[in-house]
């Protein structure tokens, strides 16, 4: 367990953090590392797990089963969604430029 | 006056039909009190006096018409502040949704007002319903109001207080590993996580779906089961939901698992343990038959239950990148816009758990840990229905401790040891009930717990009785 904790080194973290899309500020790095080696460890037990056995299959069959018609129906008028938002251009949403020139 | 604000839901009905007093005088009363003492507490993040106000003369004037819409006509209660609410911010507790007022009400929400319930506000949790002691809001901590220096407990902590401090006849509240346990343990109140399915989560913003739930945090057991009843049933905009009827209650002596797991040295404090081997006497002397059992090992639960919410929670929180969702800063390109949006919006705790939840599915630890993680969670399943199909009930301790010191030095892992006791019934979809016993030999509230099959809720609630203590909130803060 231990040998797996210092495994974890400060380039994972930083790459982790590049693929979950957080800026960890330099001085915070060795908290984040401390923090995510702890965590690590209380999950190691998991590798031990019967790996044979079923998974949890998340959402009942049941409740599969039972998913609405796909129906149009009245919503939320185009007003009131817009009157949350924090740009408004032309009835529509303003967010900052998602596709690069 | 606390006295008032201490009275039961069917109480508080009766004295409006018999004209003792308005739903607009004491939500006035209930106003008042927040006013006194949460500045104290902490528990408030919004009070929509005004919306409480018109809510209340409305519940009046039907009740003058006799329309009155039933027991909850009137009844002032308090919202969680990660259920949507129509024009009332919602923030999650984060900066990341500081200033989000939402178009439309939770489906919770929605029935509470076609109930005739007065909202009188939002209250605190820990930052997207992560931690287990409120002190992860981004917007101020919650006191428990049995000691100003100790936790609420988390993450329904505000909801927890409001109802032990008499700032609300109930609360709305999420569990999704014992959010709503622990805290009610914690402040002395009771606090129900109903079986998944059997209330909807439409409007509600989400931790890690498989597991969250919404439950009811109330002083008696005939509170919550009347506000309990009112939220069930099937949603179309909620899949999981289901329409069920409670399972029938047995017309013979009950019997009882008590978890042996929790009574080996080190797992739970002395104290706790010795109010487990008390109940358990309590309920022999009752006439109930008694049996022990054990459960899959506490730390495989307790690993499996933090590798799926934080898988669960890297995917749900995923939205909020400062373009689709939540606080946006600007950047010189599209990454770093993500970046520092996400950095500046998210506190510490969530950062971590999103961190680490992408970490179990990164590479060969979606084997190793995620998908370990789901085996574990349906073992636990499976051992618990084991359980229920010979026992109504399964008792355990609510907490391994009663509530901890503010501020205190805890690592992560050490403050997810909280929820040893209460992952069970998240993992196994069960229904359970956080029931008030008494004090520790520090006046701190004490709870145990009680899990049944899948929405034997009515059940939880009337045993809850053989058990309770006197202690329904305090009445002096």
């Amino acid at each position: 367990m231990m040998e797996e904790q210092l495994a974890f080194s400060r380039e994972e973290l930083l790459a982790l953090a590049e693929a979950c899309r957080i800026s960890i500020p330099e001085e915070e790095v060795e908290e984040y590392l401390s923090a995510l080696r702890g965590m690590i460890a209380l999950a190691s037990c998991l590798r031990e797990a019967d790996g044979t056995q079923k998974p949890y299959r998340g959402i009942r069959e049941a409740a599969l089963a039972e998913l609405r018609e796909d129906l149009p129906e009245e919503s939320l008028s185009r007003d009131l969604l817009l009157r949350g938002a924090p740009d408004v251009k032309d009835g529509f949403f303003r967010v900052p430029r998602t596709v690069e020139e | 006056m606390q006295k008032l604000l201490f009275r039961s839901i069917r109480e508080h009905a009766a004295a409006f039909s018999g004209g003792e007093y308005t739903s607009e005088e004491l939500t006035r009363a209930f106003l008042r009190q927040i006013e006194t003492v949460d500045g104290r507490v902490g528990a408030y993040l919004t009070v929509d006096a005004e919306g409480a106000l018109l809510a209340a003369r409305e519940a009046d004037e039907r009740r003058r018409r006799g329309e009155s819409l039933g027991p909850l006509d009137g009844i002032p209660y308090a919202v969680k502040d990660n259920f949507c609410t129509k024009d009332l911010r919602t923030t999650c507790a984060s900066r990341m949704l500081e200033s989000y007022c939402p178009p439309y009400d939770a489906e919770a929400v929605c029935r509470l007002r076609r109930a005739g319930a007065v909202l009188l506000g939002k209250v605190n949790l820990d930052e997207f319903a992560m931690g287990s002691s409120t002190e992860h809001s981004a917007l101020g901590r919650t006191r428990n109001p049995y000691g100003e220096d100790r936790v609420a407990g988390g993450s329904s902590g505000g909801s927890a207080a409001a109802v032990a401090a008499g700032e609300c006849v109930f609360s709305l509240g999420t569990d999704t590993g014992g959010s709503i346990r622990q805290p009610a343990a914690f402040c002395g109140v009771m606090g129900l996580k109903p079986t998944y399915g059997a209330i909807s989560r439409y409007g509600v913003i989400a931790l890690a779906s498989s597991l969250d739930c919404v439950g009811v945090f109330s002083r008696l057991a005939e509170d919550g089961e009347t506000v309990l009843s009112a939220l069930v049933g099937r949603d179309e905009k909620d899949m999981t939901t289901l329409d069920v009827p409670p399972s029938p209650i047995p017309d013979r002596p009950l019997r009882v698992a008590v978890v042996t797991d929790f009574l080996q040295e080190g797992m739970v404090s002395d104290d706790v343990r010795a109010c487990l081997l008390a109940a358990v006497s309590l309920l022999r002397e009752s006439g109930l038959a008694i049996g022990e059992v054990t459960l899959p090992e506490p730390s495989m639960a307790l690993a499996a239950y933090s590798v799926l919410t934080s898988a669960e929670a890297a995917s749900e929180l995923g939205r909020y990148d400062g373009v689709r969702y939540g606080l946006s800063r600007a950047a010189d390109t599209l990454e770093r816009l993500y970046a520092e949006s996400r950095g500046e919006g998210f506190g510490r705790e969530v950062k971590r758990r999103l961190l680490f939840g992408t970490y179990a599915l990164t590479g060969e630890n979606r084997e190793t840990l995620y998908d370990r993680a789901r085996r574990v969670r349906l073992a636990v399943k499976r051992a618990m229905e084991e359980i229920l199909s010979s026992y109504d009930l399964i008792l355990s301790p609510a907490t391994p401790t009663s509530a901890f010191l503010a501020n205190a030095r805890r690592t992560p892992a050490e403050m997810y040891r909280s929820d040893l006791c209460t992952v069970y019934a998240n993992l196994a979809g069960l229904p359970s009930l956080a029931i008030p016993v008494g004090v520790d030999r520090e006046g701190l509230p004490l709870a145990l717990q009680l899990t049944g099959a899948a929405f034997s809720e009515p059940l939880l609630y009337r045993a809850s009785a053989l058990l309770e203590g006197k202690h329904h909130g305090r009445d002096e803060i």
